[in-house]
């Protein structure tokens, strides 16, 4: 090959590692930046008037003075959009008096009784014949009713004409009942032929009313899909509607402006409407509510939200500390995630607890005593085939072992996950523990031993001190792991809801923690477009937490060799 | 001694005997610590062996286990155990979390040892990227990745072609066009194999646009599937591969390196030809302990692999939502283990059995190797 060639392909090679030890150097910015850009949302936000509302109903927070004013000037905003709402439902803008039409009923209904006799030779015929001259007769009968209302429908907007339609049905079924009693009275009909008369006498006009209330049921689902959409984003009107809701995300309004701004593009400026398919099936179908609504009362009412946006929510920046120190109401929709932070406090220093006084002691042993004999080496490799079990594996054996087979606990506790952990990170311990003993020079203790120390008193009094800044490195470093580790809590120790817990509870209770809880949240939460935010914050807390129990464990390990180095 | 003001520096033979029994117990006391992860791996093995024995006694039901991919564990009428599937996928992620993870992480651990000068900055950034939780990892692969994935995935993979397969095949075009020109052609053309060179490379470039072109019309249904949880898991085992196999790089002698050079080699052709067949056991074993943690990993495949119960089709698709061993055992433990002792809970436990001896062998296979590349170390 020639040199040339031999140099290109040295510096390709250069580049390439190059450019794979920048993937793998940065890999960990490239997961960490778009966490914290948008984890730092969780607690610092442009948040609307139902925030404060929320805090202040709910968490005890006090209003300011501002807030106060937001909330007044909000609810002035709101005053308007209901009595818009409120008329639009309760209008009679029709052309035809809705009276009219019941007077027509009970007319329609009174001429066919003075026409008696011929009804009742027609429910002398044939069962099949009869039900047919009904029909003919009744069409005759409710020409005018039928009538009356095509005209009342032409003009209807309002809600009132569909309540009209459902009152009208039910008065036609309880009216033919009489009727067909008054027909029958007196004569000898069998009660097959009553029932005929009474059914198929208002076959017709129940008919046409089905149509009609279809026609409108459409109409209004289209207006109730806005009108749900603005209630989700301002809330409940009143005091009482709110008090009915059981949810308290029904409760409340958005409390982030950009979470309204999506309920405002998505539920409000888009509405389901119901729609008859070929196959003749009803589907929801989403239009456009501009479109749609165009110029009628409701599409006023979009206008106003839209350009009253920012009166009815007034948007301010905020910042929400509460967010580490509340608790969580209604599935994480509202308020923090101190449970979840504080359980895995819990579980992470009960690990530390048992997993470090028993680590230290074992990398004693491996580095003071043990020597290379064929035990010792046994138990190393034992060491080092714990450490490479699957975690998901520790949590069956906790599962199996502590809380089945020695019940440290009835179920699920603290207690028994932070066992589970302590044997996970047990392991790295003793590892880095043993190697930080071992990095203590061989003078230290050949000196302690030749002042007429005995071994005991010269591991505790200098080479433990002197290896102790190291090895608390590596214990800060597997305080991380099991600071994060996810998979031995599942069963041991993890449940996706709940209250933090108290310090006693922890031999009984299991609780939340932020791992576990991160899953949750993403794979299994019933809204999760409510809840984005929330699950970036408890990722970036997670996150946070970790980083800096690694970053001083750095610290630590960089002031060590810079020590050693100027010794 | 500040507590013996009478005592005589030689000590007498009660107190030796007293020290020698406190020393005795002390002793005996760290050792049964010690012997703690020893007793915690039998009886690790001893209780999930126990828990799964009822199932692999059930000899059709064994059967079914690993020859059909029926999952229906909680089945009422006519349960089946099946679980090729969930096997295959845990290998195809495995697969393909190594194919990204040992070029990457040998190459990187290369560049950190013999290349970079800016190892201070990135050595403690690998190390970070060790530290970050699986659950975060498995955030990032179903809240960003995913979405990603799912719009964009077909253009960002043929960027990714393209651009590998564009450096590649200039390289491998230089590389073989000399060698064409010098075994084919004596005299003339040897001397002059420009126009060969330029015909393999431009071949070559042709090649990959074409490839990517295809690659961009890919349209990738569901964002969480095998290529998703390889990515998140090659970039997990990272860590692991790199800092071991720097471990062993920084092993081999400094007189191998300056006799290679010495005798005109260049640094690509020391590192390939010299430092890396030295090392090749201590990398060996960092790529089995990075693959293990592959293996072991639950939250990262359990959130972004799709947990599908089947074989893709055909059975080398990456964007197609599979499943995985550790994936089942988290997913369906919650949900069986109310009912302590039904099929399920020991179908799951002969499950983690499987994955237990697995992790075993690799690890006594990767100590294996380790050790005997750490006894050279010594």
């Amino acid at each position: 090959m020639k040199d040339s060639t031999r140099k290109i392909l040295d510096s390709a090679f250069t580049a390439f590692s190059r450019v794979s030890l920048f993937i793998v150097g940065t890999a960990v910015i490239g997961f960490i930046l778009p966490i914290a850009l948008k984890g730092i949302g969780a607690f610092m936000f442009t948040a609307t008037v139902e925030h404060e509302k929320f805090l202040s109903e709910n968490l005890d927070y006090s209003l300011s003075k501002s807030d106060k004013e937001r909330i007044r000037k909000s609810d002035a905003a709101r005053q308007k959009l209901w009595e818009m709402i409120d008329s639009y439902e309760s209008s009679k803008d029709s052309s035809q008096p809705l009276e009219k039409i019941s007077d027509l009923r009970i007319s329609t209904f009174n001429k066919a009784i003075k026409d008696k006799d011929k009804l009742k030779s027609i429910l002398s015929q044939t069962p099949s014949k009869r039900a047919k001259l009904i029909k003919e007769y009744a069409e005759g009968a409710w020409r005018a009713y039928a009538d009356a209302l095509d005209d009342a429908e032409r003009g209807a907007s309002g809600f009132l004409f569909q309540k009209f339609i459902s009152e009208q049905e039910r008065k036609l079924e309880s009216d033919a009942e009489i009727f067909a009693e008054e027909i029958c009275k007196g004569a000898k009909i069998s009660r097959m032929a009553r029932n005929s008369l009474r059914r198929n006498f208002i076959t017709y006009p129940i008919s046409l009313l089905n149509a009609c209330r279809e026609r409108f049921a459409e109409k209004n689902s289209a207006y109730l899909s806005m009108k749900g959409g603005i209630i989700e984003l301002i809330g409940p009107r009143s005091l009482k509607e709110k008090e009915d809701m059981k949810l308290t995300r029904q409760k409340y309004g958005q409390t982030r402006l950009d979470i309204a701004q999506r309920v405002l593009s998505e539920d409000i400026a888009k509405i389901s409407i119901r729609k008859i398919s070929q196959g003749g099936i009803p589907i929801m179908d989403r239009v456009s509510s501009k479109e749609y609504f165009g110029n009628s009362v409701p599409g006023q009412i979009l206008e106003y939200v839209e350009k009253h946006f920012d009166e009815l929510l007034q948007p301010h920046f905020t910042i929400y500390p509460g967010f580490f120190t509340d608790n969580p109401i209604d599935a994480n929709i509202f308020g923090g995630i101190y449970p979840m932070i504080l359980g895995t406090f819990y579980l992470t220093v009960c690990a530390m607890i048992v997993a470090a006084p028993l680590g230290i002691a074992a990398a004693i042993y491996f580095s003071e005593y043990a020597g290379n004999g064929r035990i010792a080496n046994f138990l190393r490799m034992c060491v080092g085939t714990l450490a490479g079990v699957p975690s998901i594996v520790f949590g069956l054996f906790g599962l199996a072992f502590l809380i089945n087979t020695i019940k440290v606990s009835d179920g699920k506790s603290v207690f028994a996950g932070s066992l589970t952990l302590a044997l996970l990170i047990l392991p790295t311990i003793i590892r880095t523990c043993e190697e930080s003993l071992k990095a203590v020079p061989n003078s230290y203790r050949e000196g302690a031993l030749g002042l007429g120390a005995g071994k005991w008193r010269a591991i505790c009094g200098v080479i433990l001190p002197a290896a102790l800044p190291s090895m608390l490195t590596g214990i800060i470093i597997s305080m991380g792991r099991a600071a994060g580790e996810t998979a031995p809590i599942i069963f041991t120790a993890a449940t996706s809801a709940g209250l933090a817990i108290g310090l006693s509870d922890i031999f009984t209770q299991p609780t939340p923690a932020l791992p576990w809880n991160i899953y949750n949240i993403c794979s299994e939460h019933e809204m999760a477009e409510r809840v984005g935010h929330v699950q970036y914050g408890m990722a970036l807390t997670l996150i946070c937490i970790v980083l800096f129990l690694n970053l001083s464990a750095i610290f630590i390990r960089a002031k060590l060799q810079n020590a050693n180095k100027n010794k | 001694m500040e507590s013996g003001k009478k005592h005589s520096l030689i000590m007498g033979g009660g107190q030796n005997f007293m020290r020698e029994i406190s020393q005795r117990i002390g002793r005996g006391l760290l050792l049964s610590i010690t012997a703690i992860p020893t007793l915690a791996i039998i009886f690790m093995i001893f209780f999930i062996a126990k828990e799964a024995a009822p199932f692999f006694g059930n000899l059709s039901h064994t059967l079914e286990f690993f020859t059909s991919s029926n999952w229906a564990p909680s089945s009422q009428n006519s349960p089946h155990f099946g679980a090729l599937a969930i096997f295959y996928g845990t290998a195809m992620v495995t697969l393909g979390s190594c194919v990204i993870a040992i070029p990457l992480g040998i190459f990187a651990a290369v560049c950190l040892n013999e290349i970079s000068k800016k190892a201070a900055f990135f050595k403690p950034m690998v190390e970070l990227l060790a530290a970050i939780p699986s659950v975060v990892y498995g955030f990032f692969a179903i809240v960003i990745f995913a979405p990603i994935l799912q719009e964009e995935g077909g253009i960002l993979i043929a960027a990714a072609v393209f651009l590998l397969g564009t450096t590649a095949s200039i390289v491998i075009g230089i590389c073989a066009g000399e060698i064409f020109a010098e075994k084919a052609f004596k005299g003339y053309f040897a001397k002059r194999s420009l126009l060969i060179k330029a015909i393999m490379i431009l071949s070559g470039i042709f090649a990959t646009f074409e490839l990517s072109l295809s690659a961009a019309n890919l349209k990738i249904e569901s964002g969480t599937n095998a290529f998703n949880a390889s990515v998140i898991l090659a970039i997990m085992a990272l860590p692991t591969i790199v800092s071991l196999s720097q471990d062993a790089l920084q092993a081999v002698g400094r007189d191998m390196r300056e006799g290679s050079l010495a005798l005109g080699a260049t640094r690509a052709e020391t590192i390939i030809k010299v430092v890396l067949p030295c090392a090749k056991s201590g990398i060996a074993a960092a790529i089995i302990l990075g693959l293990m943690r592959v293996i072991g990993e639950t939250m990262v495949v359990w959130m972004a692999s799709g947990n599908a119960l089947k074989i893709p089709e055909p059975f080398f698709n990456f964007f197609e939502p599979v499943r995985t061993m550790t994936a089942t055992i988290a997913g369906e433990m919650g949900e069986a283990d109310q009912s302590t002792g039904s099929d399920r809970y020991h179908v799951l436990f002969a499950m983690s059995f499987c994955l237990l001896i697995g992790a075993l062998i690799m690890n006594a296979a990767g100590q294996f190797i380790g050790g005997s590349f750490r006894t050279i170390k010594k």
